[in-house]
């Protein structure tokens, strides 16, 4: 039976959005400047959290656009996006559509 | 608007009574938020432990949320909540520190990570907009919430051995299911209210550990020990 959510590409883009921008924010230390989906407090490759096989470079860098649309909060109408293209990092950069929250919580890398 | 005024009575109630639930999941999450505050401030880490304070904020939110759904439903009554202390994680034998871990990887790493993929399959089904703006309010912060999860695991693991977490994985995985996954009806035709039938949660849950979390575990060195065998033979 193929599962409502079984997709490759939409798991592969969970352990990215959880597990590497998670892992990897968390050597972000700051105490003060930590926030939700700003760029500042966002991991640089120079923050790669312990997991060898991580590409920070690649997976943590945030998307100005897209962060001001995320950070806007309710005012914007939530967004799962266009699923083919979004938050895929072949096709760097993802952007959040005007108007949108990103529903994924990040700054699509 | 009544949703109920487009759908069977016996339909809402089912859907109803899950997501009067949640409400009591959302509840207790708070509680253990705020708890998992708590221990990571005591371990000097007061980032973390803001982010836990915000999302136990947010779980309090939640609760209001399945308050209008359930209003919407037809259901409005006192929501429940949880009573007395919340209920330590993990092993009564685990030390204070072992211990956030252990909160921070079963709520954050499984629990939220497993309702992140639960809710993105909930937003493609969900019909009614009360349904869909919840569940789509409710995403976005578990997004975070999970993330926190990744984060302190990130941390300790920087830090020091946490192997050891794999022995408790499969409870994790078996506490989270049974509290927030296997609440449903099991009934097949309520997915525009935002409870999916029992075989999709399945497929879900089964998608979600085999590609992220157990994934996610293993580049920390925490990997579940390999089923017991038949064991000797004679």
């Amino acid at each position: 039976m193929p599962t409502p959510y079984g997709q490759a590409m939409q798991l592969d883009r969970w352990f990215h959005v959880l597990v590497v921008m998670g892992g990897a924010a968390a050597c972000d230390t700051a105490t003060d400047d930590v926030r939700r989906d700003v760029p500042d407090a966002l991991p640089t490759a120079d923050d790669a959290g312990p997991a060898d096989d991580a590409s920070p470079a690649d997976d943590a860098s945030p998307a100005d656009d897209a962060a001001a649309s995320a950070d806007a909060g309710d005012d914007l109408a939530p967004c799962f996006c266009d699923q083919g293209a979004c938050c895929d990092r072949s096709q760097t950069p993802a952007v959040v559509a005007p108007g949108f929250a990103c529903c994924w919580s990040t700054t699509c890398p | 608007m009544l949703l109920v005024d487009h759908v069977p009575v016996t339909a809402a109630a089912a859907a109803a009574s899950v997501w009067r639930q949640r409400a009591l999941v959302e509840h207790e999450a708070a509680r253990r938020f705020a708890a998992l505050a708590r221990g990571l401030a005591a371990l000097g880490w007061h980032d973390l432990a803001a982010r836990a304070t915000a999302a136990a904020d947010d779980e309090r939110d939640h609760v209001g949320r399945c308050g209008a759904i359930l209003d919407a439903l037809g259901a409005a009554a006192p929501l429940p909540a949880p009573t007395g202390p919340p209920v330590p994680l993990g092993p009564a034998t685990l030390a204070a520190g072992p211990r956030v871990l252990y909160a921070a990887v079963a709520i954050g790493c499984v629990t939220e990570s497993l309702a992140c993929a639960l809710l993105a399959a909930l937003a493609e089904r969900a019909e009614h907009p009360v349904v869909a703006r919840t569940v789509a309010a409710i995403q976005r912060d578990e997004v975070e919430h999970a993330r926190l999860g990744w984060a302190v695991l990130a941390r300790c693991a920087g830090e020091q051995d946490v192997a050891w977490l794999g022995a408790h994985v499969d409870a994790m995985r078996a506490a989270a299911v049974a509290d927030d996954v296997a609440a449903g009806p099991g009934r097949a035709d309520l997915a525009g209210f935002g409870v999916l039938a029992p075989a999709e949660v399945g497929a879900v849950v089964s998608a979600t550990w085999g590609a992220v979390i157990a994934p996610g575990l293993a580049r920390y060195g925490v990997s579940p020990p390999p089923p017991a065998g038949p064991g000797p033979r004679r």
